[in-house]
């Protein structure tokens, strides 16, 4: 067999006209110009202070974080949110190793982003110099694509080339590494860049036709979708699929809000806190149709046993992801727009079973109800993404918190969640809310923290105070690492093993000390007044929620079993 | 010692030689779940372009080559992927 290979960009061979002699720096400004770029996260040092010293005047701004991984997480949610790479900056050895989290982050989730580092100069690369090291080595698992520049001629193409490969396909992390005598050399180059093309192959029509008649002769399909779909910016072409077929559909962690939380058929999230009817249903239809989804184990649970009775149909942007792990009967390759456009078959009948899922919806709808005066954190979210409306972009952390985010929040469109799905970075929140920020400053941006997560990156309150970004901090602090303790207490025996946190820092006073608005809560009578704090403060704010320690996250599928056997709440 | 039948492909990739190509797909073709058995690399008269031949076996069940195929097919300066399949045995310890 032969592997569909995306075709590659034919430059000019013409020689372009020459222009005046620049240096390396002043190229990598002006290519960073010339893909639009409007703003760059990084901290400056060393080996890339020849950059530094060139940005001063030009028309990218920079915004300066306290800490590398804070730059890299938020280029990583700047282009999700725009869907043009996030460009973030920073020096070789210690200031290249921060970002890599951030890397691995953007990898994983698929987000174009491109990571510029500095290096130490050619003469010295591979000598153990100070502040060397490979960062092209380090961070070959978690790219797209990455470059050693060794001229200063080739820094106009490579960083076209780089941005191209980075927004198209499938989007990814792109790293060049700057060694520093290339930036401080002068060359002449070419005063016009050809801009490369990299387009997916064109959707296979037989696959499309036999997906057509899985559709017309199914009778209790599902639609799942995922993180394309966004990636793709698709959710157009899905929601006109699923109002066109009015099947029945569930999301993935990734995927939520392609379709709006309160769609005509939307049963939730699926896999390993996914709602019951969700799981239900992909356990009991004969045809899942799968859209830029990659059956991660998160969301199947364990893979023999999902969706055993089902034909597939597997539609994604790369080809590699069809039959990586779940075979398809139809897999279809291809930009998810075209493809959805061409699915126009409806199936025959299926208004039964689309009362049935809307049965199991109503059914196992989660109950916003619970016990006491404390506040619960489902249903604060819940009210708080409601009042927010569709401005909103909701900025996970890792944790309960986040899960209790994708369970109880309302979305209205994909950019409006950004969590760290794949990676799973605790710390991704407080920076993601810089890069939301700065991508849509009509937009209102609230970070969801856990008290462990937000001392990953508590020093990006400072750039928040420095930039006046109006970001609000919802911070649910239970003192403890919640889900690991959930874990402790249902799979470890209880055997609760450094998961205290009681000694945390007054968060509010923290915050204050940053010159961030903050005032602590502990009531569930204090949560509407909270919400509408946070929502009507112009500025920066924090709203520290005290909660009960002992809540856990429901639905739970435990690991290695199938998705609908999973655990409930116990009254 | 007892005999297992196991099954090796060979992938032809036809790539671009630029920095770090060859350990961006070795890297793929170990952290994928392959063992690398053999390789042979050549370069084409026209000077950037080679080959590489691989000779892989997977770890495990549920590593598909054809997936391996296309994993190295996106990489960026890989051109195209061919597969042969063949097979050996291996001597495995008791």
């Amino acid at each position: 067999m032969t592997a569909a290979i995306a075709p590659r960009p034919a430059f000019a061979d013409a020689p372009a006209p020459a222009v005046a002699p620049k240096t390396g720096a002043r190229m990598v400004v002006e290519a960073l110009e010339r893909e639009g770029v409007r703003h760059i996260f990084g901290y400056p040092g060393g080996a890339i202070m020849p950059v530094y010293d060139a940005l001063v005047g030009s028309r990218l701004r920079h915004i300066l974080v306290r800490h590398e991984q804070g730059a890299a997480l938020a280029a990583d949610a700047y282009g999700r949110v725009t869907g043009e790479p996030g460009v973030c900056l920073a020096t070789s050895g210690p200031g290249a190793t921060n970002l890599v989290t951030g890397i691995a982050n953007a990898f994983l989730d698929s987000v174009p982003m491109v990571a510029i580092t500095g290096q130490v100069g050619t003469p010295l690369m591979g000598t153990d110099a100070f502040q060397e090291v490979d960062i092209f080595g380090i961070t070959l698992p978690i790219v797209k694509h990455s470059y050693v520049v060794r001229d200063p001629a080739e820094i106009p193409h490579i960083f076209a080339e780089a941005f191209a490969l980075a927004r198209s396909g499938r989007p990814g992390p792109v790293l060049i590494d700057l060694p520093k005598d290339v930036t401080v050399q002068a060359a002449t180059v070419a005063s016009n860049v050809e801009t490369p093309l990299f387009e997916l192959p064109a959707p296979d029509g037989d696959a499309i036709a036999r997906a057509n008649a899985l559709i017309a002769a199914a009778r209790t399909p599902i639609l799942y979708f995922g993180g394309g779909v966004p990636i793709a910016r698709a959710e157009g072409a899905l929601r006109a699929f699923a109002r066109r077929t009015r099947i029945p559909s569930v999301s993935t962690l990734k995927g939520l809000g392609s379709l709006p939380t309160d769609a005509e058929g939307f049963l939730g999230m699926m896999g390993m806190h996914g709602s019951r009817a969700a799981n239900t249903a992909i356990d009991e239809c004969d045809l899942l149709i799968c859209v830029g989804a990659r059956f991660d184990d998160r969301a199947t649970g364990k893979i023999d046993t999902f969706a055993p009775r089902a034909r597939i149909i597997h539609v994604d942007g790369d080809p590699a992801e069809i039959g990586k792990l779940k075979q398809a009967d139809v897999g279809i390759a291809g930009d998810l727009n075209k493809v959805l456009d061409r699915l126009d078959a409806v199936p025959a009948d299926i208004a039964a079973w689309r009362a049935r899922c809307a049965d199991y919806a109503k059914r196992w709808a989660p109950p916003y109800d619970a016990p006491g005066t404390g506040i619960y954190a489902p249903a604060m979210l819940k009210a708080l993404s409601e009042a927010a409306g569709d401005e909103l972009i909701v900025t996970c952390d890792v944790g309960q918190h986040q899960m209790w985010v994708a369970q109880h929040c309302r979305f209205s469109r994909p950019q409006a969640h950004l969590t760290s799905a794949g990676l799973g970075t605790m710390g991704y929140g407080v920076p993601a809310g810089i890069g939301a920020l700065l991508a849509d400053p009509t937009a209102t941006v609230v970070t969801v923290s856990g008290d462990g997560s937000i001392m990953m990156n508590i020093q990006e309150l400072a750039t928040i105070r420095r930039y006046r970004l109006p970001l609000k901090i919802l911070l649910l602090d239970n003192s403890q690492l919640g889900m690991v303790r959930q874990w402790q207490e249902l799979f470890f025996n209880e055997n609760f093993s450094e998961i205290d946190l009681s000694d945390n820092p007054d968060f509010a006073e923290v915050a204050r000390a940053f010159g961030i608005e903050a005032f602590t809560i502990d009531y569930r009578a204090e949560v509407p007044g909270a919400i509408e704090r946070l929502l009507r403060t112009d500025g920066p704010i924090l709203c520290h929620a005290r909660i009960d320690p002992r809540e856990n996250v429901w639905p739970l599928v435990p690991p290695n079993k199938s998705n609908i056997e999973m655990m409930e709440k116990q009254p | 010692m007892t005999a297992a039948a196991m099954t090796t492909e060979r992938l032809v990739v036809e790539y671009l030689a630029e920095e770090g190509a060859l350990v961006r797909m070795l890297g793929v073709v170990e952290r994928r779940g392959f063992i690398l058995r053999r390789t042979v690399m050549a370069e084409l008269p026209c000077g950037r372009r080679a080959t590489l031949a691989l000779t892989v076996e997977p770890r495990g069940p549920g590593r598909s080559v054809e997936t391996l195929a296309r994993q190295l097919g996106r990489l960026h300066g890989v051109g195209r992927v061919h597969q042969e399949t063949t097979s050996f045995i291996r001597d495995k310890a008791a």
